[in-house]
């Protein structure tokens, strides 16, 4: 039996995800897994991660900053953030649809 | 089999650009199948990625490319205007047939003859400086260095405004030294 409702039903997008947490400040990949799964109960791979991460960097929503030993930190770029609060604002628009209908039923 | 030696599935260039902290994420991690997997499954689809991939160094680098290059098409662009105008002091300085007002008065006549003044000396230096302050202005935003040298520049400049003597001094420097090399050029040719 799944240990959360997430495990039940499809996964949020890790691009969506990534952005979230970035949302918070400027972090690597590792810092990202593990804020990640705080905030959302995904436990993103490191592929998965950085396949998102690409995808992410070559729209231009976040950027790189100087690497720390190895570990590169990344952050939302102001189209990022831009991006970020109209996908969130139009999923918090369906949740509230959603669950105002779940209520009546 | 490590995981580390799963990103050699993934694309050279992909590689150039994430394998370091790529790799320093898989050391961190745990392994097992789920994360052989996912890094396998990460490889194909990089394989497949539509879009490209480059460093922030291979990106700083060509942005500098550009920017060099636009700044060198700004010069050459005002260049003609500035020998113009050079060419078109230089040859009331002297008899034009003494050197080098001989060849200041050719090149200006020219220039008269081919009626491209609106062209030279106005749309070209105008396109010059719009190139010029968009490097300037892309160069000020990527490089905090330059960022802090401009800062500094202008600080020292504003200072040394605010001392008239300084500035008195500095104009009749420039002055004198321009007047002692026009009587001795006169003087060398007399």
């Amino acid at each position: 039996m799944p240990r959360h409702a997430s495990e039940r039903g499809q996964p949020p997008e890790p691009g969506l995800l990534i952005l979230t947490s970035l949302a918070g400040g400027p972090k690597h990949g590792y810092a990202m897994i593990e804020d990640i799964d705080r905030i959302a109960r995904v436990r993103l791979g490191p592929g998965t991660l950085y396949g998102a991460l690409a995808r992410l960097e070559a729209r231009g929503l976040i950027e790189p900053l100087p690497d720390d030993e190895r570990r590169r930190p990344y952050q939302l770029t102001g189209l990022g953030r831009e991006v970020l609060g109209e996908q969130l604002a139009s999923i918090q628009q369906i949740a509230e649809a959603g669950l105002r209908r779940l209520a009546v039923v | 089999m490590h995981p580390r030696l799963l990103i050699r599935l993934y694309p050279s260039r992909w590689r150039r650009r994430y394998e370091d902290e790529f790799g320093a994420l898989l050391e961190q991690e745990p392994w097992s199948a789920r994360l052989v997997l996912d890094v396998v499954a990460g490889a194909l689809g990089a394989h497949l990625a539509p879009y490209p991939i480059s460093s922030p160094e291979e990106r700083a680098m060509t942005s500098r490319r550009i920017d060099s290059v636009v700044a060198f098409a700004a010069t050459l662009l005002v260049l003609p205007a500035v020998i113009v105008l050079a060419s078109s002091v230089i040859r009331l300085m002297q008899p034009v047939q003494y050197q080098p007002a001989h060849a200041a008065d050719a090149i200006f006549t020219w220039f008269v003859s081919i009626n491209a003044g609106p062209l030279v000396l106005v749309v070209a230096p105008i396109l010059a400086l719009v190139l010029s302050l968009l490097v300037v202005r892309r160069r000020l935003s990527s490089d905090p260095d330059l960022r802090a040298d401009a800062r500094l520049l202008v600080g020292v400049s504003v200072r040394l405004l605010r001392r008239p003597a300084v500035v008195a001094g500095a104009l009749a420097t420039v002055a004198s030294l321009a007047v002692l090399v026009f009587v001795i050029d006169h003087a060398i040719a007399g």
